[in-house]
């Protein structure tokens, strides 16, 4: 099975480390802005005034810059580094390309700078955490083909025949995120920076949270456990704690990761098959993650006082407790009656901050305070600062959390309690905001420590690449290529029993791990049996999203008054899907019905209540309301914490692509006759003629609104509900 | 005890690997969770071992029995009759804890002292649903919810409705600034 010929002979090879220092140094750019937004964003929940009106940052439109930047821009970015660093050294081998590892690097950071040129202008698909429009989805596939390439390419030149743990979890993930990334980003577009999702209702939010949940897996996680597998025991120097947990967490992981989505569906239109499935693969998925978890723990086995002196372990070990907390965490708010309460609240943002702050951001900045050292040949300009780093940034997540599990159980509780005789206790929204806006406070407190630790950090990489020498590849003396050997013969080879070598299956998979295509097809076929089994049903039988009758598409003015709510990012504070709960049916209304959003494309179901529910809000006010409302919901609501949206009411409405749009949604199934495409929009005009001389007898309101965007909006919310308005008992 | 590795020549960029067994007890939970996730699938969603009922079911068995008991609660006690109400407008602490409801709920369709804007001058003698007390914190109760005045019955206790109809009734003839032309047809009940 190993070649014993040209043992001698020794090539020089050096490491393509330019690039990964450029990543680097992009992981931090990203990592600062990301969230040094996510700090604007926080202030803003805190205190509405802070937008100062501006619409390109209030808190919808810079919610999905803030989630764009950490994932794609400093997660991403982490891993790529992480990822370049480690597996040139792994298999001794120079990265496949020059070429595509610059085009990696540059294509990568447009397509962050064109999220933060498009998201707060509002050009958004409305898919949380797929926000950027078509062809930013078309720049993305490119790039992350270049980056496969390059990457199995380097694989295929490599030196060593086998290839370590953390390029299973680095390939597993690259394949993964392809098929995420194309399959929830189907769309048909309407002009060049404005598409329809392809999927409507129920099957747009199942693949959407089958790509919401497993961007956390296989972007946030199997990367981040990769990195952990090759930094701890670099940076202890001690053997993996078990080969064999790997081997058997590594394939459980994706296997069972990927049917998890629908938890982020719980009690909603989403047929309840599909929720119990999401439900019980994530009660199962809790060992399978733990199994990353004690093997990263108990490699420093006998060595954990080094923990104390070394602030890279401290980074490493601190952030896979976090992973151990949130992956016990996330089962738990995955079973349905925890997710009752936690659904649509704070509870959840704590959650994904436990995993993103203390699991994500420790495990990278373990890994780059390792790299920085390495790639400059010099020393840390400041163990101490790393150490300060790591403490107040601890000191901040745990404000971050324990604010967040406080005012999201606090609000869940006050929504829903009902008295004996069937009142809401809290009638009010907006009693339950002004209950928990102090820990918003607390919890920006805790974003400040967090974010002022990230520039410790940078200032400290800064100076300590400001002392070192030029910095150069790094050149090693490699082994020759080995010899490729038939799988079939090491398949042979390893069912016959040997002495001393672990069971069969190590042995089995110990030849697969000489085979990475092999490997990278087999993790497409672990994570291909979940996304079928739960997608193909509910895409193609009927029984799944029954139609209803009443259920009419949107009025051409409806419809440019939904692009404007996807444009402003409502979705961001408001759901529109009443779950079959009590308070909810006292609060908003009849439980929604998969059949209710069958024209919804995107669907609008959101995942957050900052703001209440909006499925029912359809003639639950008139129209002077929502006018006077949206211009200050102060006027209406006095402690509201909502955004002005002044801009609305004197905008123009632009409806330079009303028909277009029509005709795109009529391509993806909406049923528009050509008659309705041919008067868009006569119609549009006419109904918002309609509108403003309803605001004109209600409030005064001078007729010039008609061409505004506001009656557009007004249509769109008077509208949303009432197909299937049953009276209010 | 670890147990030996598949022969492998040399350490990966220094990485070397133990082989211990799985732990028992992450092997127990895990086989634990695997039974709980099959055995949640065939109660839920079979009749096999229990018959259950789909989440909706169980939301409408749960509306059901509330309506039971509102409407035995109401069955038993009318929420108001004309002649109580008129009893409890000299009531101390009724017309301020009115005016604070008022304030808090009502100013935003109704304008400040009940001028009018949104929803109906409540100063003059003009109604559109009656002016008589009763009819009134009838209004205020059941709403009409097809014009914007919400139910405020699903929100509200009863008390609180009494008060606000007697803050409302406080109101006539106060003649605010800026109020809204009358509506309905005279009342003076
Ligand atoms: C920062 C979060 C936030 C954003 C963004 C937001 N809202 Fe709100 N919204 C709230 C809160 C909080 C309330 C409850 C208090 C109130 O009525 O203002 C609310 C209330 C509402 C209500 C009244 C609901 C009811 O049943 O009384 C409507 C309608 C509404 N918002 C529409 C919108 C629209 C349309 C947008 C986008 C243009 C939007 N909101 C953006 C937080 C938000
Ligand atoms: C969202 C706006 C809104 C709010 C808030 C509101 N109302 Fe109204 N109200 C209306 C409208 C609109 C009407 C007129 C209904 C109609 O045309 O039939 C009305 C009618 C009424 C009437 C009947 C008037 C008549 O002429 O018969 C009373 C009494 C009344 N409201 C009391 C209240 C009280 C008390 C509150 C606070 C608890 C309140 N309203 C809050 C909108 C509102």
């Amino acid at each position: 099975m190993h070649e014993p010929t040209q043992q001698n002979h020794l090539d020089k090879v050096s490491y393509n480390d330019k690039v990964t220092r450029y990543f680097l140094w992009a992981t931090l750019v990203w990592g600062f802005v990301g969230m040094l937004v996510g700090i604007i964003i926080a202030s803003e929940l805190a205190n509405w005034r802070v937008n100062l009106g501006i619409p390109e940052i209030t808190f919808g439109r810079l919610r999905p810059l803030h989630t764009n930047a950490v994932i794609f821009g400093f997660a991403c970015n982490a891993f790529f580094t992480a990822a370049y660093y480690s597996t040139q050294r792994l298999v001794k081998a120079r990265l496949y390309s020059d070429v595509l590892s610059w085009i990696h690097f540059w294509g990568w950071q447009a397509i962050i700078v064109s999220a933060a040129l498009t998201l707060p202008f509002g050009i958004t698909t409305a898919k949380e955490y797929a926000e950027l429009e078509w062809p930013i989805d078309i720049a993305i596939t490119l790039i992350w083909v270049v980056f496969a390439v390059n990457y199995v390419g380097t694989l295929l030149v490599r030196r060593e025949k086998h290839i370590y743990v953390s390029i299973w979890f680095y390939l597993a993930s690259i394949v993964t995120v392809a098929a995420l990334h194309i399959v929830n980003s189907a769309e048909i577009p309407v002009s060049f920076l404005k598409s329809y999702s392809l999927y409507s209702g129920a099957q747009d939010a199942l693949i959407q949270w089958w790509y919401g949940h497993n961007a956390v897996a296989f972007v946030l996680t199997t990367p981040f456990l990769g990195m952990m597998y090759y930094f701890i025991p670099k940076a202890v120097g001690r053997p993996v704690y078990s080969y064999r947990l790997s081997i058997v967490h590594f394939w459980s992981l994706i296997f069972i990761y990927i049917w998890a989505g629908p938890h982020h569906l719980h009690y909603t239109a989403l047929p309840q098959w599909a929720q119990s499935l999401g439900m019980v693969f994530s009660v199962v998925l809790w060992m399978p993650s733990w199994g990353g978890m004690i093997n990263g723990l108990l490699t420093l086995r006998g060595a954990w006082d080094r923990v104390r002196q070394d602030p890279v372990l401290k980074f490493l070990v601190a952030g896979v407790t976090f992973y151990g907390m949130s992956t016990f965490e996330g089962p738990l708010m995955a079973i349905k009656s925890v997710n009752a309460i936690s659904h649509y609240t704070d509870w959840t943002i704590g959650h994904v901050h436990s995993g993103a702050l203390g699991w994500v951001g420790f495990i990278s900045f373990g890994c780059l305070y390792w790299m920085v050292p390495k790639l400059y040949r010099t020393k840390l300009h400041s163990v101490s600062w790393a150490t300060t780093h790591f403490w107040i940034a601890t000191i901040g997540i745990v404000f971050y959390i324990v604010s967040m599990w406080i005012s999201g159980i606090t609000q869940a509780l006050m929504l829903q309690a009902v008295t004996t005789d069937g009142k809401l206790l809290y009638p009010d929204f907006v009693e339950t905001v002004a209950a928990i806006e102090p820990y918003y406070y607390m919890r920006l407190l805790g974003g400040l420590l967090y974010f002022s630790g990230i520039v410790l950090g940078i200032v400290n990489f800064w100076k300590t690449m400001r002392s070192a020498p030029a910095p150069q590849d790094e050149t090693v003396l490699v082994p020759a290529r080995f010899k490729p050997s038939k799988l079939t013969d090491d398949l042979a080879h390893a069912t016959e029993s040997v002495a001393d070598s672990g069971t069969l299956i190590d042995r089995l998979h110990h030849v697969l791990e000489s085979k990475p295509v092999v490997l990278t097809v087999l993790s497409l076929a672990a994570i291909g049996v979940g996304s079928v089994i739960e997608i193909v049903p509910t895409l193609f039988i009927r029984d799944n999203v029954p139609l209803i009758a009443t259920v009419k598409p949107y009025t051409p003015l409806e419809l440019e008054g939904r692009d404007l709510y996807i444009r402003e990012g409502c979705y961001n504070c408001h759901s529109q899907m009443v779950r079959p709960f009590k308070d909810e049916y006292l609060r908003y209304g009849a439980p929604s019905r998969p059949g209710e959003s069958v024209y919804d494309h995107p669907f609008q179901w959101g995942s957050k209540r900052t703001g209440p529910d909006l499925a029912r809000i359809g003639s639950k006010y008139p129209d002077l309301w929502h006018y006077r409302h949206m211009r200050n919901p102060r006027d209406i609501s006095s402690k509201s914490i909502m955004p002005i949206f002044p801009w609305l009411l004197e905008n123009k409405l632009d409806g330079s692509h009303t028909a277009a749009k029509l005709q795109a949604l009529k391509k993806v199934g909406v049923p528009y006759q050509q008659e309705d495409i041919d008067s868009a929009s006569v119609h549009r005009d006419r109904q918002a003629l309609e509108i403003a001389k309803r605001l004109n007898e209600q409030g005064g309101v001078s007729l010039t609104v008609a061409d505004k965007e506001i009656t557009a909006l007004i249509a769109y919310l008077q509208r949303l509900g009432t197909d299937t308005k049953v009276s209010v008992p | 005890m670890s147990d030996k590795l598949p022969i492998q020549d040399k350490p990966y960029d220094g990485i070397q690997e133990d082989n211990n067994p799985l732990p028992g007890w992450w092997k127990t939970i895990l086989y634990a969770c695997t039974v709980f996730a099959i055995a949640y699938m065939v109660v839920v969603h079979t009749d096999f071992l229990v018959h259950s009922r789909s989440d909706m079911q169980r939301f409408e068995h749960e509306i059901a029995a509330m309506r039971f008991r509102q409407d035995s609660i109401r069955a038993l006690k009318p929420p108001f009759t004309y002649a109580e109400l008129t009893k409890l407008r000299t009531e101390q602490g009724r017309l301020s804890e009115g005016k604070g409801l008022f304030t808090d709920k009502c100013v935003a369709c109704h304008a400040a002292g009940g001028a009018g804007n949104i929803g109906p001058n409540l100063t003059d003698n003009f109604w559109l649903h009656g002016g008589r007390i009763d009819s009134v914190a009838l209004t205020i109760l059941n709403g009409v919810s097809a014009k914007g005045m919400p139910t405020w019955g699903n929100m509200l206790s009863d008390e609180q409705i009494k008060s606000l109809a007697i803050y409302v009734k406080s109101l006539h003839g106060t003649n605010p600034a800026n109020a809204k032309p009358a509506q309905g047809v005279l009342d003076t009940l």
